[in-house]
């Protein structure tokens, strides 16, 4: 019988989690490293590395998750689990973008996406991302007129 | 977070990209930084249909769009339908979802006797976008077919089609408080889709005939849902085979497809 192998990963804030191999190569940066790193098939390696604190842990589970339920409960799923405020998608897309993981990567994107069709004007939009209008009121006008589009 | 300074621009433009048009337009009056990433190409290539490329090579006006920035090709798509299949048919994008729109000019359509010189003639006019529509002189025997391969149409869409034409103010016969006949097949299953309806319905009678922004008139002829991986042609026909009476003066700018919000 096979066993399924295992990588202890450490993050920078010295949590250790063990996952499945084959979910910890869905981010394409600890595949890289361990290809390099391994060349024989142990029950358990160790990959030292230093990405970001809580990130992590965030990333894994949402791996993890991703490979245990079928497909309608897997949208469900992922529809709550992106239901954070920026704070929280900021640091998902940290995660995502460092450790390369695609499928978190277009979760955060779309749900981000989905922030942006929300918002009814404008100025919602700023205040939604933080944004600081550096138009002059002039420029303004006249990209709001040169807009092609009929409700703004 | 502030996204314009911490994500790179590939992944702005990604997200925006997964918004709408109009939602990229709106977030590009926001700020100098956004309105660089709303207006970039790889937003907007991602709103043109993924055959635009080929769908342009067909048209004559092809090579000066293609220098364009992809909004605005994507707009001008929108605003100015482009003459394809050799001036036949027309193509353009709806606004709000960038997807394809069609219409079969006259030429691309076959009625039972029409390149009978006596029963239709062929005439220029300023106000159609072909180089020519078709007017009824007489017939009895109406019928007007037009079909489509369903793989150019958007797919996941449903599409309605209409009749575009004008009647003649004065010797227009047989059309007055009168019904005609549409029918559309899709995939060859028979007539899904049959409707009777007036061109020139009396005050009374339910408008379904309205006037378009080009001053044609159209009136539905019925709609489908195209599926994803649809295959086959659909067929669309206009029929009036009562031989009781005769039908004159209608001119025929085309059939056009485009995509109709489901309960509309």
């Amino acid at each position: 019988m096979l066993l399924s192998k295992n990588s202890a990963l450490e993050s920078k804030d010295n949590e250790i989690f063990e996952v499945e191999e084959s979910i910890a190569i869905q981010s394409e940066l600890i595949k890289t490293m361990t290809t390099m790193v391994n060349s024989k098939a142990y029950v358990n390696e160790r990959n030292q590395m230093v990405p970001e604190a809580r990130c992590r842990k965030q990333a894994n589970y949402h791996v993890e998750q991703n490979n245990k339920i079928v497909d309608e409960e897997l949208s469900d799923w992922e529809s709550k689990f992106f239901e954070v405020d920026m704070d929280d998608l900021h640091e998902l897309f940290m995660a995502a973008n460092y450790l390369e993981i695609e499928s978190l990567l277009n979760g955060v994107t779309k749900r981000v996406g989905d922030f942006i069709k929300a918002c009814k004007n404008v100025e919602v939009i700023r205040q939604t991302f933080g944004i600081n209008n550096d138009f002059a009121a002039q420029q303004e006008e006249e990209i709001r007129k040169l807009n092609s589009w009929n409700h703004i | 977070m502030e996204i314009t300074r911490i994500l790179p621009d590939e992944c702005q433009s990604l997200i925006i990209s997964l918004t709408s048009p109009a939602d990229a337009c709106r977030s590009a009056i926001v700020s100098h930084a956004f309105k660089a990433v709303a207006y970039s190409d790889a937003v907007w290539e991602k709103f043109l249909p993924s055959d635009y490329r080929s769908i342009l090579s067909g048209s004559s006006s092809s090579s000066s769009l293609l220098s364009l920035g992809k909004k605005d090709v994507y707009f001008h798509l929108c605003f100015h339908p482009i003459l394809i299949q050799n001036g036949t048919m027309s193509f353009q994008l709806k606004k709000e979802s960038g997807k394809k729109c069609y219409m079969l000019g006259a030429r691309a359509l076959s009625s039972i006797w029409g390149d009978t010189p006596s029963y239709w003639t062929w005439k220029s006019l300023p106000e159609s976008r072909f180089s020519e529509v078709a007017e009824l002189k007489v017939v009895w025997w109406l019928k007007v077919k037009g079909m489509i391969d369903i793989r150019i149409l958007s797919s996941n869409t449903n599409y309605a089609a209409y009749l575009v034409f004008k009647l003649r103010n004065r010797r227009t016969i047989g059309f007055r408080h009168r019904a005609v006949g549409f029918h559309i097949n899709v995939g060859g299953i028979t007539s899904t889709e049959v409707r009777r309806v007036s061109l020139d319905p009396s005050q009374n009678e339910t408008q379904h005939v309205r006037e378009r922004e080009d001053r044609w008139m159209e009136v539905e002829m019925g709609e489908f849902f195209n599926e994803f991986g649809g295959d086959g042609t659909v067929q669309f026909s206009l029929r009036e085979v009562d031989t009781s009476y005769s039908k004159q003066g209608l001119i025929i700018e085309g059939i056009e497809l485009r995509p109709k919000d489901t309960g509309s």
